[in-house]
């Protein structure tokens, strides 16, 4: 299993995720998700650690980021 | 030169604004349509740009912050789109066209609108006016928050109470006082629009449409977002919904540092330096006998520091040729805001108007008040 990138619909809204996962001591990273995993957008993903992703989209979700999906990390397929 | 000119853009721009806008063309990648690094640091100084705007104007959310080329654009997006065929609006009889020409444009849709008497002064009267200027299919009251021309600023906190307690919509035109008087998105506007070259000190080619968490405006313009792609149809959400095509990257990390030029001077005291020196002026205008100014002395709960009058004998155009001819930058005419001219009388003749910025010395003051005295 790659490392979870964890899809939202825009740059915007990525970035204020990772600023909010910061908050919570998340690190994560920010880039563009693979097309055959949301092959009806283009959008960005925040990418967080295995252990993390769970919590991660809780606490986006919470903060009033929509996920669009989950995926792995650009590359590791 | 002696710039008094700062209502149509404040100049000069702090020294900050000129690093930032040169440091932008020097390092930038289109952001929010690449995952490069270049791409994500530019959508990322572009974030960081909206959380200074946001917190700046009390927006809900960095998403809430929308950059325009201008805040004329800023309010054509607004006011079509929220307005349908057959509704009513109320506007302030000191609108710029900025808000009376989309209005117009919009007659033909069967929209129509009422101009609401201002009564410099007296909020009271003014909230009045507007009250009774509501009918049946009245959708939205969309008012400048000060003239450009006479300084005149509106009650807009009572005017939004006003509107939402008749469930109306409420767009702010903050062009003339942002940066100069405080402005809270938590006192309920539906949608903000401002420049970001006059009182934010940015580059001109700026501007701002900060809209409420709950809005449902339709667009106006569409096209690439860097965001759901596939589809034909516009994003629904912010800031993505109104910001098609590439951003104006440069401009807006210039607004930024604009944003907190105005911060770190604290507004209270830049809009107390320009009223002293308006006030100055005021008291020394009023004992030439062939000037004629059209408002009361300035008061900061009733106006903004822009002072507009004209000289007897005189062209208002022709006296600012004048001033021109001797050094001095200053605005003539109809200021894009006829309305404004209409209200106070001087729709044939226009004014000479007299706007400063943080930037603004005394010393300015007299020698346009020297120049006054000798020339005309």
């Amino acid at each position: 299993m790659g490392i979870p990138a964890i899809m939202v619909s825009s740059v915007t809204y990525a970035l204020r995720g990772q600023k909010i996962l910061r908050s919570f001591g998340i690190k994560s990273e920010i880039e563009r998700t693979a097309r055959r995993a949301n092959e009806k957008s283009c959008s960005y993903s925040i990418v967080v650690a295995q252990d993390k992703a769970d919590e991660a989209e809780q606490i986006l979700t919470k903060h009033g980021i929509k996920i669009i999906g989950r995926t792995e990390r650009l590359g590791e397929k | 030169m002696i710039y008094l000119d700062n209502s149509a853009t404040t100049y000069p721009k702090p020294q900050s604004v000129l690093n930032s806008c040169a440091s932008a063309m020097r390092n930038s990648a289109n952001p929010g349509r690449s995952g490069h690094n270049m791409s994500l640091a530019t959508a990322e100084k572009i974030y960081s740009a909206r959380r200074t705007a946001a917190d700046f104007f009390g927006a809900e959310n960095e998403e809430n912050v929308i950059f325009t080329p201008s805040c004329t654009i800023s309010l054509n997006m607004a006011i079509k789109g929220l307005l349908k065929n057959g509704d009513h609006v109320v506007v302030s009889s000191m609108e710029h066209n900025a808000v009376m020409r989309p209005l117009e444009q919009l007659k033909s849709r069967g929209i129509s609108c009422t101009k609401a008497d201002v009564f410099a002064g007296d909020d009271d009267k003014t909230t009045d006016s507007f009250r009774h200027a509501i009918n049946s299919k009245t959708k939205l009251i969309v008012c400048t928050h000060a003239s450009n021309v006479w300084g005149v600023r509106l009650p807009i906190e009572r005017l939004c109470a006003l509107a939402h307690a008749y469930g109306l919509l409420f767009i702010v035109d903050a062009a003339q006082s942002a940066g100069v008087v405080p402005i809270d998105m938590h006192d309920g506007y539906d949608v903000l629009c401002t420049a970001g070259h006059k009182g934010l000190y940015g580059p001109m080619g700026t501007g701002l449409m900060i809209v409420s968490g709950n809005n449902t405006m339709q667009t106006i313009i569409e096209g690439g977002t860097g965001s759901n792609s596939y589809s034909s149809e516009q994003p629904d959400e912010l800031p993505d919904r109104f910001e098609s095509g590439t951003p104006n990257f440069s401009g807006i990390m210039g607004l930024k540092s604009g944003i907190e030029f105005v911060s770190s001077h604290k507004i209270e005291k830049i809009s107390a330096h320009e009223f002293k020196l308006m006030r100055y002026l005021y008291s020394r205008l009023e004992k030439m006998p062939k000037i004629k100014l059209y408002t009361p002395m300035p008061d900061d709960r009733y106006f903004v520091p822009v002072l507009s009058f004209n000289a007897e004998g005189y062209d208002s155009e022709e006296a600012a040729a004048i001033l021109n001819r001797n050094n001095i930058a200053v605005r003539a005419g109809l200021h894009c805001a006829p309305c404004a001219h209409e209200a106070m009388g001087t729709l044939d003749c226009g004014a000479v108007r007299i706007s400063p910025c943080a930037f603004t010395k005394q010393n300015d003051i007299d020698r346009l008040i020297y120049v006054l005295s000798k020339s005309l």
